[in-house]
């Protein structure tokens, strides 16, 4: 349910009366931690983020959870809703929780618990960053992976402790390889990390990355195409490629044969030059 | 000005952040006076950004997460000016001049697209001159393109439209703008504390000499000294300042935005008429942002979402992309801005347009508060230099602001624990 449903003319929306149970607490605290049962009454069409909103406004202040875009751009919001990571921004209440129903509310799993609600995202930037190609830049524009955190607290190997490179970092290294934009680590440790022990060899395939990624990036489906491409020697070859002739341009063809499932992102606007200013 | 004594439980000079990332950029080798800015939206983290170059010792307190409020949920719009033209050029100007300054420093959180202005009536063209005249004015390039090149530009436009105007617009992310200027102050020594409620003044007096916060990752109460304190809470400005007795005459003025799934244009895409509402599309990485409206509110958590404004920000996107109509809404949200109410007497020289700072000291006779409030994202820069500025007389210091030169550190690099000691970071949540 989206708030378009309602049209002008159609009854009032209704309200929900519910009890949402919060994981409250943190490594820093005297209390570690503890579960937590708010009251509320709210518009169905209410996303978790307002309901959290609402909550630290009119209930506890005290509340700590991360939000900023409100409309699923900025990734700060991902946190686990009745046990699937969700991005509370684009989730209604009404998406998740019937009359009388209970809605819980829980941090990341895998990432460093700050507090209450919220989990650190740190380690997925830093190996995004040793990984990706430019980051999230594709062609001028921001795009694909949000970096949300979702398909690390998703993923059943486990997060950033355990050795694991992860799943959208793993997707950002296929994209660095098939547009040939260099990542930060440079071509040679690229391959080592992602053929190395914690790379995508340690993958499950349980998908439960693609499942719960709000960006449609698919990690799981990168994996394996990382897997064929190094199993082929094609990533040896792309990587030499973009090696010898520097770093391409943004948005040039990728090289060596399309991928599998086709070039990332292939549903964006493709650069056309620059502006001019 | 003389330096006040030892915190109670965190003394701010003697604790250092975030341990330099090879980008430390700070003048001279000793800290001067201390500073808590509060809150860490645009306006605070382009101040605490500025105030460390300058080379003060710079603590940032904000109630939540960086950008998760105002700024966080804006229009993302990197202004040319446009919107501005006609009617007030000194705000063209200096958005043109921000613009600028914004794609040299921070690239990597811009997307660099540009923006239409387009006609779809005859009222429309009839600005035209007027619009023209004005981007001159305040030197903002224009390009007027014929209804088939605007047309190939953007596919999706409406098809009734007769010219466009290109424009230098662009599109920035806020969350990641903020986080490349709270990394670049961890990288320079801003201890940067998030979830840190501002609760209380610590006042000698009526002078203001630090903040009592309490810490929503400790669990605990603290009182935090300094030499100033900096209000930058935006439309929470006015009850912040009121703890200690001065008054912000800010009201929160709200404005619905509507995020539809689907990137409908590459640019910008402004309605050519005098600004109103619902008369822009920026599209923001997969998603196109209508906006907005404005009314004034007291609710800030959540800020309302009235529905009938919903409809019309798609009724009144769908005059500039039709399509916009049958695109599913992927969220719809609400903003609200520190509008300064009133015409008041503000503090002379730091007056520009669109913000303005209190010295409190000067005006309400609580010395040691500063606030500022209003203005936008696009100029949050120039508003930090202004507040640096102040600063500067205040504490009897000359120090050029150098943050138009300044490159910023990359998004990624900003640290949320980073004003927090090493142990216990690496806890899961059970």
């Amino acid at each position: 349910m989206t708030k378009q449903a309602w049209k002008p003319g159609a009854p009032a929306l209704e309200t929900l009366s519910f009890t949402v149970r919060l994981r409250r607490g943190g490594p820093w605290r005297p209390l570690r931690h503890r579960w937590q049962n708010f009251a509320v009454t709210v518009p169905a069409d209410y996303t978790v983020v307002e309901l959290l909103e609402s909550i630290k406004g009119h209930q506890d202040p005290s509340l700590a959870f991360r939000h900023s875009c409100h409309h699923g751009s900025c990734g700060t919001c991902a946190m686990k809703v009745n046990g699937l990571e969700r991005l509370t921004c684009v989730t209604t209440v009404a998406d998740v929780v019937k009359e009388g129903g209970h809605l819980e509310v829980e941090p990341l799993g895998h990432l460093p618990w700050v507090s209450d609600l919220v989990a650190d995202a740190a380690p997925l930037f830093d190996n995004l960053e040793a990984l990706g190609p430019g980051h999230v830049r594709m062609n001028g524009i921001f795009a694909g992976c949000i970096e949300c955190g979702a398909c690390i607290s998703a993923c059943p190997i486990g997060g950033p402790r355990s050795g694991y490179v992860g799943p959208a970092p793993l997707a950002a290294a296929r994209d660095a390889l098939v547009t040939g934009q260099a990542p930060g680590l440079g071509w040679g440790l690229l391959l080592e990390r992602v053929d190395g022990n914690h790379g995508v060899w340690q993958c499950h395939t349980a998908f439960e990355c693609s499942r719960a990624c709000p960006a449609d990036v698919d990690p799981a489906g990168a994996i394996i195409q990382l897997r064929q491409l190094l199993a082929s020697g094609q990533a040896k070859s792309l990587a030499g490629l973009a090696m010898s002739r520097g770093s391409a341009p943004a948005g040039a063809p990728a090289a060596g044969p399309a991928p599998a499932g086709g070039a990332p992102h292939d549903h964006r606007p493709r650069r056309e030059g620059g502006e001019g200013w | 000005m003389p330096r006040v004594g030892v915190d109670t439980d965190i003394d701010v000079r003697l604790i250092q952040s975030t341990p330099g990332r090879g980008l430390v950029q700070v003048v001279g080798s000793s800290h001067l006076e201390s500073i808590i800015v509060m809150g860490a939206g645009s306006t605070g983290a382009a101040i605490a950004h500025d105030l460390a170059l300058r080379g003060y010792l710079v603590t940032l307190v904000e109630r939540g997460e960086i950008a998760s409020g105002t700024t966080g949920r804006n229009h993302a719009l990197l202004h040319s000016g446009g919107r501005y033209a006609v009617k007030d050029p000194e705000a063209a100007q200096e958005c043109m001049r921000e613009n600028q300054i914004l794609r040299r420093i921070c690239p990597g959180v811009i997307e660099q697209v540009g923006g239409l202005f387009v006609a779809i009536d005859e009222e429309d063209e009839a600005y035209l001159v007027s619009f023209l005249v004005g981007c001159a004015e305040s030197g903002i390039p224009t390009e007027v393109i014929g209804r088939e090149e605007a047309l190939r530009l953007e596919p999706e436009l409406n098809p009734a439209v007769r010219l466009a105007v290109k424009v230098p617009d662009g599109v920035f992310d806020p969350f990641r703008l903020v986080a490349s200027f709270v990394a670049t102050a961890q990288a320079n020594g801003v201890r940067v504390l998030p979830f840190c409620r501002v609760v209380g003044f610590v006042q000698d007096g009526r002078g203001v000499s630090g903040v009592r916060v309490v810490s929503d990752i400790r669990g605990s109460a603290m009182e935090l000294k300094a030499d100033l304190v900096i209000n930058a809470t935006g439309p929470w400005g006015g009850k912040v300042a009121e703890m200690a007795g001065a008054r912000v005459p800010v009201m929160p003025s709200a404005g619905v935005m509507v995020a539809l799934d689907r990137r409908l244009s590459r640019r910008v895409v402004n309605r050519l008429r005098k600004p109103g509402d619902g008369d822009i599309i920026v599209p923001q990485r997969a998603t196109s942002l209508i906006g907005t409206t404005s009314w004034t509110v007291d609710e800030l958590e959540p800020v309302p979402v009235p529905r009938d404004h919903i409809i019309k920000m798609v009724e009144e996107g769908a005059r500039l992309i039709p399509a916009a109509r049958h695109t599913p809404i992927k969220a719809s949200f609400s903003s609200a801005r520190p509008l300064i109410s009133g015409n008041l007497e503000s503090d002379g020289r730091e007056v520009s347009r669109g913000f303005q700072i209190f010295d409190h000291g000067a005006r309400d006779g609580i010395p040691g508060l500063v606030s500022v409030s209003g203005g936008k994202t696009t100029t949050s820069r120039a508003m930090a230099e202004h507040v640096g500025n102040l600063i500067g007389r205040l504490t009897g210091r000359d120090i050029p602001c150098r943050t138009a030169e300044v490159p910023l550190a990359p998004y990624y690099q900003y640290r949320l624990l980073g004003g927090l000691p090493e142990a216990r970071r690496e806890a899961v949540a059970p």
